[in-house]
């Protein structure tokens, strides 16, 4: 030590040599705070020995590894080569580093923390040229200091180098080393085999009297058993180093040698001035090394050894070393990506993590353990640091990338994942990084605000992790001395958690494997996979393509909040994305702060292309670096593939599972309160428009029940049963049967005593339940209930309260907390039909559901029919056996009052036409689903000549059989769909401009949907969808007819998003039915055929609403006709909208070289579609007529008038564009067509509705109207017709 | 030579034609689909192959025609037995050709040729 310091004077000008070189001082680097690299001074011509020694090893010029985040950015270099002159020392308390044992750098000014590569113990204290160096500023110490090659100021020193003499005291002392001293005699010379992080121990040292507290690290050496040590120790090779030995380094100066000797793992060492103690670790008693004052260090030579540049696993056992590159740090440090797969994690908060490991650094991490898991999504290997595990940055990342910084202090949560297994604590760590966002706003008082997401997540983890993943820690000293022996090294590997992902990782994954999967169609589409295709039925309607996959075969849970969209749709959020959601047991009570756990689910993948339904999926595994680094990749999308979940009841549970916060809280909700009862009758829809606008309030229809409900929970009965005691078992109603009479039931069919007792089951969102017992009374003291007494009132939902007006189920039965200056109570008895009551954005509603028992038959005798009182009033039933309540809250009552009720349902049955009561059923819930009775009367009202739709207004359930393009008959022009209806073992057609965007989230062939204010066209079976109609989803079933719930009445409410534009023509729908069906022969034909010519165009502006324009291209096709030809014959084809489009091939990209339009081509990739350029044109004229009018079908261009109903002129680029659309439509591919003929009527009828004169006559051409367009594969129908062939 | 009637080229495959089989005659009027194996410019021969079996072809009467070895031909012409080679009338490139249905076609095509003449024979 005195060495290096006695140099030290005189030599400041030594740098100096280093020419052209500035050199910078640290508070100058500091004060820019700028991260910059120094690298460049590498290749100045002052290369001392040190560089000239690996020259070549500048990271910089490092080939690229691996292919690391784009968005890293490489370290600003200087212009100029610079080099910092300082010393480097060993840590201590007047630097304060959270990672506490940094190395320090320190030029005279300013000291900051620094990591150093060719580590020379000799360096510490010396005065050393920092030649090439990296500088990242920091938050706590100014910055950081990577010194990648470095030399000695006094190059006199040198001559001392590789000789391996060289003894440094541990404890700088007065008088040299006393190696006299009888107790401190012994030396240990061996191999570093591994280190401790810094634990303050009491060590119990026999001189000192206060021995308590003392920070210290152990070093485990494999020694050689040979007494004495000679001074050249560390060269010698005779030696065998096979006795395992340990080291304890005491005291708070000795503990700063701490990056030093972890900079020495894997090197030989030897150590003198020694003293022997004998330690006992868990009741076996070890002999351990510990320093003294006199302790002296003997380094290592340096070796030349080989610096590989890739990925070098070397493994013995369990554990084993790892070098590889940082792929990404997340979590504050906790979990470090290596490669791909391969995870470490740096879970124990006591290890050191350096500074210097960044994204893109080559770490070498030795003795850290090797945990291979394996689960349903995927296999990883994870590396599991323990107090043995030690890591050395080997070179430094050229990238800027922030410096690890400990900041996050021991906290409950540390201390569960610390109490983990390797595959938990990687389990719960990814869990915790989809929490990330989460806490984000306060919300929920009661809970969230006390739970940060590290509570979140431990809380969520113990409950999934099973409790043989627990492991307990022994200490450090117990872990370290014992390992093998500790338990450390016996890690349960199957890892059976679920995989928590955030959304957009998970649908992104889906996104990729569909890609992959349909270049590999594309790629293969060879004979036998056509083959077997070409059998299956041949459907254009590509959003009936669905295939579903179970989470079973997923693994992934989702965690979320579900939200109702502005669309109408209710979808599962979490921070990256979200997905819409089916559900059939949603409870009313969407908190919007609640996270729900989706484990249990199946993904609806809707829109596949045809052949890939034949296809079986690929399962890739999922990668963990898209949970913790949710970006999505930016993959080229060629599919429009909708993706929803469908959940089993009970599937979707809320985060706090077993928390006694949530069911408390719904407990308060309930306990001794009174509500109001009411049922919500049709949505009034403001002007008839679907889409409900955001700033105005929206109606309801309601009827309010002449009855309230008491709870009657007491505080008692709250807090007296044992709630943490999970009964699994089914629960036995807490009541007896209660003798019956009979005699008075009739009588009281209209009439009920103003009190009814029955037992109230209420969900709550951790999918327990509570029952408890409740009264249903009717506030009009001593007077009988007449059910007839309910009131129609208007339910007035502002702004605000969308979100429940969006909740109401049609039907549905609800209950309301009576407050006292509510307007239902405060007006009770002046509520007169057709009041208007506000709703409130800080009411609460809960559906509510009646079931009726036999055994609960009441004294007909008494006023009040208590259930057993004596019983516990309250017991909570968890995982409830089917059948589960699908509401909120169900309402057992006596059979009895079934006679009350069912005046009263029917009373509400004349109000709400789509419900019928079934007749030989108990379980009558509100909503029922077990009868499907048409309400649809056939319209008596004789056919008009009205443009007005005319027809009763029908609601009925049933289940989807097909969605496809009109069939029978032309029905009407913007009819593009027509849904089949499997009602009452008969097919019911429903017309209506459903349309691709419009689509409802789970739609489709085996849905099982209820339809209300369907409007009847006057014929059998047939309906139209109106703007005022309604569908709602009940269930799904699976692709092979499986169900994959079982009916529930509750579903994802979602509203037809039916366009203004669209809507017109299909209120046409009613005369047009009637005066078209008389055409029986209407045959569809399907033929491949050729666009000829485009015969007539009409192009106009759709709505003005700006809602539209996001979604779709903002103008229409009401009309088109082209001339195509089959083959065999040539005919003129009529249709409209998006079959047009297709035709036209608007959605396709835009041929630059097609046509000179300059003007209208801008670099944009949303432009790149010709639907966007002639949307600009549309814009501006409105409506353009393009007709064909010359009788010559082969002559382009040559008749072609186009009208404008803008007063602007047609400009003459706009006219090209124009004619260059017609031919792009006739150099367009082969269209498969499915088409029914038309006659003079229906085309007399097209030209009244567009104002236009077709005049077919100078064709003298078939008038067919296509229902179906779609652009054939020839190949795919080439084999499809062999198909045909060979089997016919 | 004068006189010789020029036949429709009945499509087959080129496995059909091995010695014995009712192709393999003289001047009959073959259409035949292979990938082009080889091109010499000078001879104006090329080679063709479809499963496994090959041919030669003589181009010299083609004009419009660009060979490029790798793609897919199809050629009408005479086939001659002493030169072992197919005079091509005409020939056209038909990449992207499925040559499993194309086969399959060709069965097909011949069955349906055979009933027909069946039908006619028994009118």
């Amino acid at each position: 030590m005195a060495e290096p310091r006695s140099r030290r004077r005189g030599e400041s000008k030594n740098s100096q040599k280093m020419e052209n070189a500035i050199i910078l001082t640290i508070k100058e680097l500091v004060h820019k705070g700028r991260a910059v690299t120094g690298a460049s001074s590498l290749f100045s011509s002052a290369a001392s020995h040190s560089s000239s020694e690996s020259s070549s090893k500048n990271p910089n010029s490092r080939p690229g590894s691996f292919d690391s985040d784009l968005s890293c950015k490489f370290l600003a270099p200087l212009n100029h080569p610079a080099v910092i002159v300082g010393t480097i020392a060993l840590p201590s308390k007047t630097l304060i580093c959270p990672n506490r044992y940094c190395f320090r750098f320190s030029d005279g000014d300013m000291t900051i923390c620094c990591d150093i590569l060719k580590f020379e113990i000799r360096a510490i204290g010396s005065k050393i040229c920092v030649l090439s160096w990296n500088f990242l500023p920091m938050k706590h110490c100014g910055g950081f200091l990577e010194i990648i090659k470095w030399k000695f100021v006094d190059t006199g020193n040198l001559l001392s180098r590789c000789s391996g003499i060289g003894s440094f005291p541990l404890l700088p002392s007065l008088f040299p080393s006393q190696n006299d001293d009888r107790k401190s005699r012994y030396s240990v010379h061996g191999v570093l085999e591994s280190i401790s992080p810094v634990s303050v121990v009491s060590c119990m040292d026999g001189e000192s009297r206060d021995s308590v507290n003392l920070p210290g690290f152990l070093v485990h050496v494999m020694a050689c058993e040979c007494k004495s040590y000679s001074q050249n120790a560390a060269v010698g090779c005779s030696h065998a180093f096979e006795k395992s030995v340990f080291v304890y380094f005491c005291g708070l100066v000795v503990t700063s040698w701490h990056p030093a000797i972890r900079k020495l793992v894997g090197r030989n060492v030897a150590l003198s001035g020694l003293k022997k103690k004998m330690i006992y670790v868990r009741g076996d008693s070890l002999l351990v090394f510990v320093t003294t004052e006199s302790s002296v260090l003997h380094p290592p030579c340096i070796s030349k050894k080989q610096i590989v540049l890739k990925t070098v696993v070397d493994r013995r056992g369990n554990c084993g070393s790892y070098l590889g590159f940082v792929k990404g740090v997340y979590l504050k440090g906790k979990l470090v990506e290596m490669d791909e797969d391969v995870w470490l994690l740096l879970t124990d908060q006591i290890l050191n993590r350096s500074h210097s490991i960044r994204t893109d650094s080559l770490i070498c991490i030795r003795n850290v353990h090797f945990v291979n898991t394996k689960s349903s999504w995927g296999e990883v290997l994870i590396l599991g640091a323990c107090f043995k595990t030690s890591i050395t940055v080997e070179f430094f990342s050229p990238f800027e990338t922030s410096c690890l910084v400990d900041s996050c202090r021991q906290n409950s949560f540390s201390r569960f994942i610390e109490s983990l297994s390797f595959p938990a604590r990687f389990w719960a760590l990814l869990v915790r990084s989809c929490f990330q966002k989460f806490n984000g706003i306060p919300s929920e008082k009661e809970i969230l605000r006390s739970c940060q997401k590290d509570e979140l997540t431990k809380m969520y983890a113990e409950s999934q992790i099973p409790s043989f993943m627990f492991q307990p820690r022994g200490g450090i000293i117990t872990e370290f001395c014992m390992h093998e022996s500790c338990g450390c090294n016996s890690e349960a590997h199957d890892c059976n958690l679920k995989l928590v992902m955030p959304i957009s990782s998970f649908v992104q994954h889906y996104k990729v494997m569909l890609n992959e999967l349909l270049s590999q169609i594309n790629k293969n589409s060879s004979a036998n996979n056509c083959l077997c295709h070409s059998s299956s039925t041949w459907k254009r309607d590509n959003h009936t393509n669905t295939k579903t996959l179970g989470s079973d075969d997923i693994g992934v849970i989702l965690l979320g909040k579900l939200k109702i969209s502005s669309s109408g749709r209710l979808q599962l959020h979490d921070r990256t994305s979200s997905i819409d959601v089916l559900t059939p047991d949603l409870l009313s009570d969407r908190n919007a702060h609640r996270i729900f756990e989706v484990s249990e689910y199946n993904l609806i993948m809707e829109g596949l292309p045809e052949s890939m339904l034949h296809m079986p999926f690929l399962h890739n595994s999922f990668r963990c670096r898209n949970v913790v680094n949710p970006t999505p990749l930016a993959i080229e999308n060629t599919l429009t593939v909708r993706f929803s979940l469908s959940l089993g009841t009970g599937s979707c549970k809320h985060v706090y599972g077993h928390h006694s916060l949530d069911w408390r809280h719904d407990l308060n909700e309930f306990k001794g309160k009174m509500f109001h009862l009411f049922t919500h009758k049709f949505p009034m829809l403001k002007n008839g428009h679907p889409g409900m606008p955001d700033c105005t309030s929206v109606f309801v229809e309601a009827i309010v029940l002449p009855l309230e409900l008491i709870c009657s929970v007491t505080e008692e009965d709250a807090a007296a049963p044992d709630f943490e005691e999970h009964d699994t078992s089914q629960e036995i109603r807490p009541h007896k049967r209660c003798k019956t009479k009979n005699g008075l039931q009739r009588e009281r069919a209209l009439s009920v005593p103003h009190e009814i007792s029955c037992q109230m089951t209420i969900r709550c969102a951790s999918s327990h339940c509570l029952v408890s017992a409740a009264t249903l009374s009717n506030l009009k003291e001593k007077k009988s209930v007449n059910m007839l007494n309910a009131k129609r009132v208007l339910l007035e939902f502002i702004p605000e309260c969308s979100n429940y007006y969006q909740a109401l189920q049609i039907g549905g039965c609800y209950l309301m907390k009576h407050g006292t200056d509510d307007s239902f109570c405060a007006g009770r008895s002046g509520i007169s039909n057709n009041d208007k009551i506000s709703f409130r954005p800080e009411t609460r509603l809960w559906s509510v559901e009646f079931s009726f028992d036999e055994e609960l038959t009441h004294d007909g005798s008494v006023d009040v029919y208590p259930l057993v009182s004596s019983q516990p009033s309250l017991v909570e039933k968890q995982h409830v056996s089917s059948p589960q309540p699908c509401s909120d809250v169900s309402l057992l009552l006596p059979y009895d009052a079934k006679g009350l009720f069912s005046v009263f349902l029917k009373n509400l049955e004349e109000l709400n036409k789509p419900f019928a009561a079934g007749k030989n059923n108990n379980n009558i819930s509100c909503c029922t689903h077990l009868e499907t009775i048409m309400q649809a009367e056939p319209s008596q009202v004789p056919p008009s000549n009205s443009l007005f739709p005319e027809g009763n207004l029908a609601s009925f359930r049933g289940d989807v059989v097909a969605v496809d393009a009109v069939t029978s008959s032309v029905v009407d022009v913007s009819s593009s769909y027509c849904i089949n209806v499997l009602v009452n073992h008969q097919i019911v057609k429903i017309f209506g401009p459903l349309r691709r965007h419009s689509y409802l989230t789970g739609f489709g062939p085996g849905a099982s949907a209820t339809f209300y204010r369907i409007l009847g066209t006057g014929e059998d079976n047939r309906f139209v969808l109106t703007s005022a109609s309604f569908i709602k989803i009940n269930s799904r079933k699976a692709p092979d007819g499986r169900q994959l719930e079982k009916p529930a009445q509750q579903a994802a409410l979602c509203l037809p998003k039916v366009t203004p534009q669209e809507y017109v023509p299909c209120m046409l729908a009613g005369p047009a039915c009637n005066s078209f069906s008389g055409n029986k022969d209407n045959q569809q034909i399907k033929s491949a055929c050729k666009v000829l010519s485009v015969y007539l165009l009409i192009l106009q502006t759709r709505s003005d609403d700006p809602s539209e324009n996001e979604c779709r291209n903002n103008f229409d096709i009401p009309l088109a006709g082209f001339v195509v030809d089959d083959g065999s014959s040539v005919y003129l084809c009529w249709t409209s909208g998006e079959r047009a489009f297709t035709i036209l091939r608007l959605h396709e990209a835009f041929p630059e070289e097609d046509i000179d339009v300059a003007q209208w081509t801008k670099r944009d990739s949303t432009r790149e579609t010709t639907v966007y350029h002639l949307e600009q044109i549309v814009r501006v004229h409105k409506r353009i007529v393009m007709k064909c009018s010359g009788s010559q079908i082969d002559t382009l261009f040559r008749d072609i008038t186009v009208a404008v109903t803008s007063d602007q002129l047609l400009a003459k680029s706009e006219d090209t564009f124009l004619k260059w659309l017609i031919l792009n439509a006739i150099s367009g591919p082969l269209w498969e067509v499915a088409a029914s003929s038309m006659d003079m009527k229906m085309i007399a009828h097209l030209e009244r509705e567009q104002c236009v004169e077709i005049d077919t006559s100078r064709l003298n051409l078939q008038n067919v109207w296509g229902n179906e367009v779609c652009q054939v594969d020839p190949l795919v129908r080439a084999w499809s017709l062999l198909q045909g062939l060979l089997n016919s | 030579m004068a006189d010789s009637q020029m036949g429709p080229g009945a499509p087959i495959t080129l496995q059909e034609l091995y010695p014995s089989s009712p192709f393999y005659k003289e001047a009959v009027s073959l259409r035949v689909t292979g990938m082009l194996r080889g091109y010499s410019v000078e001879t104006a021969i090329g080679v063709i192959e479809d499963g496994g079996r090959s041919l030669k072809i003589n181009t010299q009467n083609l004009r419009d025609v660009s060979f490029r070895v790798g793609s897919i031909y199809q050629f009408i012409g005479e086939l001659h037995i002493e030169q072992s080679n197919n005079e091509a009338r005409t020939g056209r490139n038909v990449d992207g050709i499925d040559m499993n249905l194309y086969r399959k076609t060709v069965e097909l095509l011949r069955q349906f040729l055979k009933e027909e003449g069946n039908s006619n024979m028994v009118e």
